[in-house]
């Protein structure tokens, strides 16, 4: 069985834009403001360098977003910015996809488990 | 005299078995790291291959040693180069055999062996191979090379039907890559080799090198070695198969984990290294394949200057109100700080 759930997927900004990052921290909490445990996906595909300060940027929004018991992923990581979130062991707490679908399939996709079957007839005493 | 070595370096500059990704592009003279120089010039536990390979000469006995450094190939070196006018002037000065050895790969031939196999066989020319390939290196009788009419490349080329192939079956190394030095410093680190780390053992597998500071929560486990000079903060852990060269500084509770950090390295607080290879804030991960630049991230760098430079900086500074150009001081990322916080509130689960 699958159930839907509704994500909202942000393009992460350029970290050495610092005026960008403060705007987009501010829209990320009017966004949680409003939401009940959101499920939000970074778009990292447009982000080519990430220093201290993007990585502090990430952090203050898992923060955010864990304090309203929603749920953070990132997607689509360049190498380079892969490697520094790795690097600082980053990629332990937020789980990081390959594409932005792939993040998505992850939230949207619940296996329900299977119920137990009919049990199978005895075979009979000969 | 009987023996002269000749070694030219530069001709193995550190290339990766495949694609690189280079995904910033900013680097400039400044920040040119030790992985720029050939793989011979990089520091193997203490001392460099070209270091360990003058020593190991040494003590077969040989005195002459020339250091030569081509960036050309010698298939390419035109005539005239340094280090065949240094043949032709130890022809001249009575020397009567030449090592030429062109430092790509990390041997432990047995001279002596050599010389026995080169005389035995009255070879004009011996070349050293390990069965696929040659070694880069060549045993000459010099009154066959010592014509200054025509190149030495030239009597090489005509000598090369006549030269003898010496077969070594012993250790070696071609360190082509960086992946290439990082197995040569695993094999070191396990004894597979003879290379021995520049320091003390003070427990089985770690070396420590001279003034090392290792503050007691930092936990080292061997086999593994820290360079002279190297200063660990407290909290960090060195795992198994890492060497710290000289003159690095790990900052506190980083990890780091099967990697090579060379001279004068500074890793930021509560990173995680595994597998990579660092120079400054150049990093090669050899399990990605990738060299990347990290220099703007403030993860990682080189050490500060010395005291008396940062005085003169700071002086600079106040007289130009404005950095003086070229000294790099790291600045220490907060996001390590951060992270304890996430954890230590429990965000972790």
């Amino acid at each position: 069985m699958v159930q839907q759930i509704a994500v909202a997927v942000k393009e992460f900004p350029d970290c050495l834009n610092l005026a960008a990052g403060r705007a987009f921290l501010r829209d990320l909490e009017s966004f949680l403001s409003q939401s009940y445990r959101p499920q939000i996906i970074f778009d990292l595909s447009g982000v080519p360098h990430m220093d201290a300060a993007g990585i502090d940027l990430l952090l203050q929004c898992v923060l955010e977003i864990a304090n309203r018991d929603g749920t953070l992923k990132l997607a689509a990581p360049v190498p380079q910015i892969a490697l520094v979130l790795e690097l600082t062991q980053l990629n332990d707490i937020v789980e990081i996809f390959n594409t932005v679908e792939e993040a998505m399939a992850s939230f949207a996709v619940y296996q329900i488990p299977q119920q137990p079957g009919q049990p199978e007839a005895l075979p009979q005493a000969a | 005299m009987e023996l002269g070595t000749i070694i030219i370096t530069g001709n193995n500059q550190p290339r990766n078995s495949g694609p690189i990704s280079r995904s910033n592009g900013t680097r400039n003279s400044s920040t040119a790291s030790t992985s720029n120089y050939p793989i011979a010039f990089w520091d193997l536990l203490g001392h460099s291959v070209l270091q360990r390979t003058i020593e190991r000469l040494r003590r077969f006995g040989v005195q002459l040693i020339s250091v030569f450094n081509n960036q050309e190939s010698v298939a390419t070196i035109s005539h005239g180069e340094p280090w065949e006018k240094a043949v032709l002037d130890h022809a001249r000065n009575g020397v009567q055999r030449i090592l030429l050895i062109t430092l790509g790969a990390f041997t432990e031939f047995d001279l002596d062996d050599l010389m026995r196999f080169h005389m035995e066989n009255k070879c004009r020319v011996t070349n050293v191979s390990d069965g696929q390939e040659p070694l880069g290196i060549t045993l000459m009788e010099s009154k066959y090379v010592a014509n200054p009419s025509t190149p030495l490349r030239n009597r090489l080329t005509a000598l090369v039907s006549c030269s003898c192939n010496y077969e070594y079956s012993g250790f070696a190394n071609r360190l082509a890559s960086p992946a290439d030095y990082r197995q040569l410093v695993q094999d070191a680190l396990a004894g597979r080799c003879e290379i021995a780390p520049i320091g003390k053992e003070i427990q089985p597998g770690i070396w420590i090198g001279n003034c090392a500071r290792i503050p007691r929560s930092v936990r080292v486990l061997g086999p593994c070695y820290v360079g002279a000079h190297t200063r660990i903060r407290p909290g960090a852990l060195i795992c198994p198969g890492t060497a710290l060269e000289r003159q690095c500084e790990i900052d506190c509770g980083t990890i780091v984990e099967n990697s090579t950090i060379l001279p004068s390295t500074y890793l930021g607080p509560g990173l995680h290294v595994s597998n990579c290879l660092i120079s400054g804030s150049r990093l090669i991960h050899l399990n990605r394949n990738l060299d990347v630049e990290l220099g703007d991230t403030g993860l990682l760098g080189w050490t500060q200057n010395p005291p008396s430079l940062r005085m003169l900086a700071a002086l600079g500074s106040l007289l130009t109100f404005a950095g003086a150009p070229g000294m790099r001081v790291p600045t220490p990322s907060r996001a390590p700080a951060s992270l304890d916080y996430i954890r230590g509130n429990g965000y972790l689960g």
